[in-house]
């Protein structure tokens, strides 16, 4: 369920994923081709720099790795590269539609940018590496140099447009999208993104300059400390590191500082994994001059996958409960939609009925079900990866129905829950139901007591996520929405 | 008299749907290369395990060329698809998307099967197996499978996209296939429609190769490329009439006008091919004759297939969708590095050419 630009509630089809979480496969597969893009773009800088090397005579040897190694650059970058780059578009489509579309609706100039950007890179790489043989030294430089701007300009624009989802400032208000584009994150983040791409490319180099045997030691040697010279940017990192944790959201920022174990321990991933290769190319390769060999290359070269896992599990999580901050939840649900739904519902207007409703015990649970399937299945799952059985199978039942009623505030990075109170009640039953291993009959719960106490909590609760409640209130008070009218103080008590 | 579709429509919706043909005419380009180009590497590599390859054969010029291309055809058609899938996200999003989820794994399986192709197609290319006719063969049916299975799964996508009334039921079904008359007919036209533009552009190749050609070879090549351009052009003229009509019949004049354009094309066409067949080779006046009535015939075709989707999916509310959504915010940074990258393209062809036409 979307919102688009004219608040309009558009339904999509939602796919279950079974015990995946969705996150999981978009994450796993954009881990991937973030790490082949970055690689493709420190590919095409050392390419360039090998070159200068070797027209000016100061590395003759560079030539030999720059004909062997741009094939395999060519080979993964072009396509898989590519391919991949559309199953991020594919998969985002299938994991949050409403999300894909905003930023294609806002930033579809900029997209269209990136695809001359693309073009760029293509031609120039397929024309050295057919060609590079029978061309001069000086149009050797200048495909590289314009494949490498080429390159590097298609990170500019998806940067921009991926550090806007955490930080989209003052787009908010005014709806400009360069305001958007250069937000708060964009910078650090980008040249973040540039030195893991030269770090990536510098270590894949090393891994390729000890499969070339024929080159004697020494001059292998030599390469690798260039190579550790192209690398040394990597010094700067810890220093952008704590730049972007200064300018992102404070909530975000506490996620990452312990406020989420998951969370924390990704980043700690990361950094981990930065400084161990951050330590060897500035100590090892450069300032001692030793010579790496292709498994330790290896090595440190997966060491750099799992430092671009770590870093981009911790940029998609820290949106939370945001997929685009401010703009839409997670769910795809507005902030603007979640008062709405609370009174019309989140099932009412789905089109898209259960594919197994006769499956369920009753009525109620097929609204649960849709009420699980509009709202949750995005990150969660039923009993798999971060299952809602797993998480709330051990609460009483009126702490099933409080805490989802304040679901902000029993989690501050989830959404607050976006339908009516029989919705809810539908979607605890859904869940008990589902721990209790599906049995049949299950008797459905009409308790109007029940409800009423579930519509309390969620008038208390009130519509806007957590950390904009607590910033209001700490400026003076929390704004009163429509639905906490009905909220009083004789709610009858829980009932079950 | 009415205006021509798409002119028709408010601007920004106009904005956005020249900018979508456009573009997808150029994914076009390198699609039909890879599409027709396939099922030639097919069909020889099934020929070739059969024995029925002459040794001299008048496809051997043309089956190396294809061999030597397809990957980095695949890449440029790939890279050439992501602006059409940009534009129509603008243009249809909410039909695009949701054929997309209703198809699912079934629908992303053409990205793992694009990045085989491609790695088959570059094992079809290798010297390691030169000679091996069998293993050849196998490799160039999997490349053809591929591409047919990726060239169906759009064209499935695209029909369930239109077919609003049947989303709920086939989401309820949970079937990945979606069952519509005209999915083999209209992969069938754009199989048909493809293979003039192969052979046209793997004539402009052979020529731009001729000194590396045995004459004897590349007249035989010309031959059965221009009989095979020749059938292939009145084929799609034939079918694109009842196959695009008869997908949205209240489409009316603004279809019509564009099908008679791509008649047009197709008739200019035949009459080059005509004249390659006979001559047994392509002057460049008969082969720029044959692109120009190939465009001519593929512009007619997309802005058909347009009018016939705008035809069941147009309305109010789309239309105030890409009013709201459209924005020139943005558009100057696009034209400055569009022409800025057109011109590095020239400049890259331009000079790597002159280079390796310099005697070493």
């Amino acid at each position: 369920m979307t919102d688009d630009a004219a608040g309009t509630l558009v339904s999509y089809p939602v796919n279950d994923f079974g015990p995946a979480m969705k996150g999981m496969v978009i994450g796993g597969l954009g881990i991937f081709h973030v790490f082949l893009a970055q690689f493709a773009i420190g590919g095409g800088m050392l390419m360039a720099y090998f070159q200068w090397l070797a027209m000016k005579g100061k590395e003759p040897a560079a030539r030999r790795v720059l004909d062997s190694y741009f094939r395999y650059l060519v080979l993964l970058s072009f396509v898989v590269g590519a391919v991949t780059g559309v199953a991020m578009w594919f998969t985002s489509i299938q994991v949050s539609p409403a999300t894909i579309g905003k930023m294609v609706d806002t930033f579809h100039w900029l997209w269209a940018t990136e695809w001359v950007f693309f073009w760029v890179e293509i031609i120039a790489g397929y024309a050295f590496y057919r060609y590079a043989r029978v061309l001069s030294d000086a149009t050797r430089l200048r495909l590289l140099i314009i494949y490498s701007i080429a390159g590097w300009g298609s990170l500019f624009w998806i940067n921009g447009i991926l550090s806007w989802q955490l930080t989209p400032g003052e787009w908010v208000k005014s709806g400009n999208i360069w305001a958007g584009f250069f937000n708060a994150t964009f910078w650090p983040s980008l040249v973040y993104r540039t030195i893991a791409a030269m770090v990536i490319a510098g270590l894949a180099a090393a891994v390729v300059v000890n499969t070339m045997p024929d080159v004697p030691r020494d001059e292998r040697g030599r390469l690798i400390n260039r190579t550790a010279r192209f690398m040394m940017p990597i010094v700067v990192m810890p220093v952008l590191g704590v730049w972007f944790l200064a300018v992102m959201p404070a909530d975000s920022r506490e996620w990452v500082l312990g406020g989420s174990p998951a969370m924390t321990m990704f980043m700690n991933l990361a950094v981990g994994a930065s400084v161990l290769i951050g330590g060897y190319v500035v100590i090892g390769l450069w300032r001692q001059k030793l010579y790496i060999n292709g498994a330790t290359a290896t090595l440190l070269l997966a060491l750099a996958f799992g430092a671009t896992a770590g870093g981009e599990f911790v940029r998609e999580g820290v949106r939370k409960p945001y997929s685009i901050r401010e703009v839409l939840f997670s769910n795809s649900i507005t902030p603007a939609e979640v008062a709405r739904l609370r009174v019309v519902g989140c099932t009412t207007n789905d089109p898209f009925p259960l594919r197994d409703a006769a499956a369920y015990a009753n009525h109620q649970l097929q609204i649960g079900a849709l009420t699980y399937r509009n709202q949750c299945s995005v990150c969660h799952t039923v009993d798999g990866v971060n299952g809602l059985t797993h998480l709330m199978g051990s609460w009483a039942i009126d702490q099933q129905r409080m805490n989802v009623a304040k679901l902000q505030q029993t989690k501050g990075f989830m959404p607050p829950f976006s339908g009516t109170p029989r919705e809810l009640e539908a979607l605890v039953q859904y869940v008990r139901w589902e721990s209790a291993g599906r049995p049949r009959p299950w008797e459905e719960s009409r308790d109007g007591q029940v409800l009423a106490q579930i519509k309390a909590w969620l008038d208390e609760a009130g519509t806007r996520p957590a950390p904009e409640r607590r910033s209001k209130s700490e400026a003076g008070g929390i704004p009163t929405d429509s639905t906490s009218a009905v909220a009083s103080s004789d709610s009858p008590p829980p009932s079950r | 008299m009415d205006s021509l579709f798409p002119l028709n429509l408010p601007s920004p919706t106009i904005w956005y749907t020249v900018l979508y043909l456009v573009t997808l005419l150029l994914h076009v380009v390198f699609m039909s290369y890879v599409l027709a180009g396939s099922i030639m590497l097919g069909v020889a590599g099934l020929r070739g395990m059969l024995g029925l390859t002459p040794r001299a054969s008048a496809w051997a010029p043309v089956t190396k060329v294809l061999k030597d291309w397809m990957p980095f055809a695949l890449s440029a058609a790939i890279t050439a698809g992501i602006a059409p899938l940009l534009f129509v996200q603008i243009l249809y999003q909410r039909e695009f998307y949701t054929a997309n989820l209703l198809s699912f794994h079934r629908w992303m399986a053409i990205l793992p099967v694009l990045i085989v192709a491609f790695y088959l197609l570059y094992l079809l290319k290798a010297h390691r197996i030169e000679g091996r006719t069998a293993v050849q063969g196998i490799v160039a049916m999997l490349v053809m499978a591929c591409v047919l299975f990726v060239a169906w799964s759009w064209v499935e996508n695209h029909l369930l996209s239109m077919d609003r009334a049947a989303w709920p039921s086939q989401y309820e079904s949970g079937s990945m296939l979606y069952a519509n008359p005209m999915i083999f007919p209209r992969l069938g036209l754009w199989i048909a429609a493809a293979f003039p533009v192969a052979a046209t552009l793997l004539l402009w190749q052979l020529r731009a190769r001729a000194s590396s050609t045995e004459p004897g070879a590349a007249a035989g090549a010309a031959r059965s490329l221009g009989l095979l351009g020749l059938a292939w052009t009145l084929v799609a003229a034939i079918a694109a009439w009842p196959v695009l009509v008869s997908s949205a019949p209240n489409a009316g004049a603004d279809m019509s006008r564009w099908l008679i354009v791509a008649e047009g094309g197709a008739v200019l066409a035949v009459l080059a091919w005509m004249g390659v067949a006979a001559r047994r080779s392509a002057s460049p006046l008969l082969l720029s004759t044959a692109s120009a009535g190939c465009g001519v015939m593929w512009i007619g075709i997309v802005v058909a297939r347009e009018a016939a989707r705008w035809s069941t999916l147009g309305g109010p509310a789309i239309i105030e969708r890409h009013a709201r959504v459209g924005t020139l915010e943005g558009f100057i940074v696009f034209l400055v590095f569009a022409v800025l990258g057109i011109a590095a393209v020239a400049w890259i062809i331009r000079c790597v050419s002159k280079e390796v036409r310099r005697p070493s």
